[in-house]
């Protein structure tokens, strides 16, 4: 019985364990300069473009028509359609350990465009509210968009220049990992389904880009974030192997208010086909009561290709929640094997062991996984 | 157990240490409930895991009074008796599944043992903020438990900000029934 409780509990927290995963910013540099070279949005993630479904064909395996349901179903120029299915299974232990089976994401994308003008709507599944201990959810509440804009870009054909988008999407900040657990995103203003209203303006050119964001906590729905504020996020590439970045976020909410600063980088091997990235983040939390904690949130992570289909992350993540009091900080080591089967399937083993203070004398692992992740893109 | 062990080990290395973190339930959910529990899956506005949120003051409050995680007055006597804290250090039972044994939280992330102690002092100091919860005005509703360790819910005095006054009313328990304090358009009064 003890093991259904850690199924049940791996279900409802590893479930996410990389959602939305879509997007790897380990191919910027490495394989291209931009992430709007590949993908529809500005910031990367979701729906490939021409370019994108190469890259895809590229570096799989068993490479295979690429596009929407294998181009047996073709579609108009100004519609793009797809979506993402994830499933998980392995051990996860933290402190208890059992086996676990879980669905992970199930979302379709539909992009259409007129010139420089188009609409994005994602539509999918989402974990529905607790409502009582017996009470069961309906259809509608496992159901939402977690994703709907409009957006106009300068150059309707290209990738590159002006974009303004309004709707409801993740603020652009930071590297961006697809593995929502990094703790610059958990713990770095872009956590899980942190998507919410807002409106940006963002530049993109082959040598530089900046995203500019402003947010409002979600009106419609109990959010996971209730926080109003801007983001901004500008990278500049020092040559095509070597980019820095800078970031800002300024959030308000429910009497505290918080402002997060960091830097980010990325440099290339090619030698060695080998991705170094990088980010570092400083953050000022006001609390309620005037107390005013200081925290560092830092991520790095080492991606090796290996081949043409098989990609190694070795990362390193720390977060400390309040530097002035000692033991707060927690450390994690991720290791995650990409199999890129196909053009359409991908299989991932990611494992993370994680603890509080792995770096002092003292600390010592405390918990983690093991998981084989598989990814079906439609 | 070993891990409330730990904690006891801490609590005599850290005598002089400086940890001058506010006590305060205000504190205590932005700077650790909100960030450590209040993910997209678990104790968020958006999923709200088991009936507990913790992404803001309002809502831990409810969470705690509500759902017993801290009774008032009984925890503040043993704080490490309460729910909250044996969930936080060995585990409290499944909600999920009850009696397969005990789950600890936070599921996914530890929690720094520092962390665990300022919640405990907090309780240890009268768990103010959530003592009792009320809405706009009126009364509120308290849970003590009894010495069978069931909960008996109390009308009570109580401040907006979750500061427990005297009680106004028992509510009625029998063999066969019990009736339980819920808020209604400010006020608190018992329900069977």
């Amino acid at each position: 019985m003890r093991s259904v409780v850690i199924v049940v509990i791996a279900a409802a927290v590893l479930s996410v364990a990389s959602r939305r995963a879509s997007a790897y910013p380990q191919y910027q540099l490495s394989r291209d300069q931009t992430c709007s070279s590949c993908h529809l949005s500005p910031s990367g993630g979701g729906l490939l473009g021409e370019n994108g479904y190469s890259v895809a064909e590229t570096l799989s395996q068993y490479g295979t028509a690429p596009e929407f349901m294998y181009n047996k179903l073709p579609l108009p120029r100004w519609l793009a359609v797809g979506g993402d299915l994830r499933g998980a299974t392995g051990y996860i232990a933290n402190p208890d350990g059992g086996f676990a089976l879980f669905p992970m994401q199930s979302d379709l994308y539909v992009h259409a465009a007129y010139k420089g003008f188009s609409l994005h709507v994602t539509a999918g599944g989402r974990p529905a509210q607790w409502i009582t201990l017996n009470g069961t959810p309906g259809v509608f509440d496992r159901l939402w968009s977690r994703e709907h804009y409009v957006m106009w870009q300068q150059d309707a054909s290209g990738h590159d220049g002006l974009f303004v988008r309004a709707g409801r999407f993740m603020p652009v900040f930071g590297l961006r990992f697809a593995e929502h657990p990094i703790y610059t995103r958990r713990y770095g203003g872009t956590e899980l389904y942190a998507d919410t209203y807002g409106a940006a303006v963002e530049y993109i050119t082959q040598t530089w880009e900046a995203h500019l964001t402003g947010f409002i906590e979600d009106p419609l729905i109990d959010p996971i974030t209730h926080d109003n504020g801007a983001a901004a996020y500008g990278e500049v590439r020092l040559n095509p192997q070597l980019q820095v970045g800078g970031e800002l976020m300024v959030t308000s909410s429910d009497g505290h208010s918080r402002v997060r600063g960091g830097a980010t980088a990325k440099l290339y091997l090619p030698d060695a086909d080998t991705l170094i990235q990088a980010e570092l983040q400083v953050a000022h939390l006001q609390a309620t009561g005037g107390h005013s904690p200081n925290q560092i949130i830092g991520y790095v992570m080492g991606s090796k290709f290996l081949g043409s289909a098989l990609l190694l992350d070795v990362g390193f993540g720390h977060f400390d929640e309040n530097v002035a009091i000692s033991g707060l900080d927690r450390d994690a080591i991720d290791v995650n094997l990409h199999w890129f089967v196909t053009s359409h399937f991908e299989l991932v083993v990611q494992s993370r062991l994680e603890g509080l203070g792995v770096l002092q004398s003292d600390g010592g692992p405390t918990g983690g996984w093991a998981l084989l992740h598989g990814h079906y893109r439609l | 157990m070993k891990r409330l062990v730990l904690i006891g080990a801490l609590f005599a290395a850290a005598c002089g240490a400086t940890d001058d973190r506010p006590r305060t339930l205000a504190y205590i959910t932005e700077t650790i409930l909100e960030p450590t529990c209040a993910s997209a899956q678990c104790h968020s506005a958006f999923k709200r895991a088991v009936g507990d949120q913790f992404d803001t003051l309002e809502a831990t409050r409810e969470s705690i009074v509500v759902n017993g995680l801290v009774v008032y007055p009984d925890d503040v006597a043993r704080p490490t008796g309460s729910l909250l804290f044996r969930t936080l250090t060995v585990g409290g039972p499944s909600i999920l599944d009850p009696g397969s044994g005990n789950v600890r939280m936070p599921y996914d992330a530890p929690m720094p043992d520092a962390d665990v102690e300022l919640i405990r002092a907090w309780i240890e100091e009268g768990a103010k903020g959530a003592q009792c919860l009320r809405n706009a005005a009126g009364h509120g509703c308290s849970v003590t438990r009894d010495a069978m360790n069931q909960p008996v819910f109390h009308v009570i005095e109580c401040s907006p900000d979750g500061i427990a006054g005297a009680i106004v009313q028992d509510c009625p328990k029998t063999s066969t029934s019990t009736s339980v304090c819920t808020i209604s358009s400010g006020n608190g009064q018992c329900v069977p």
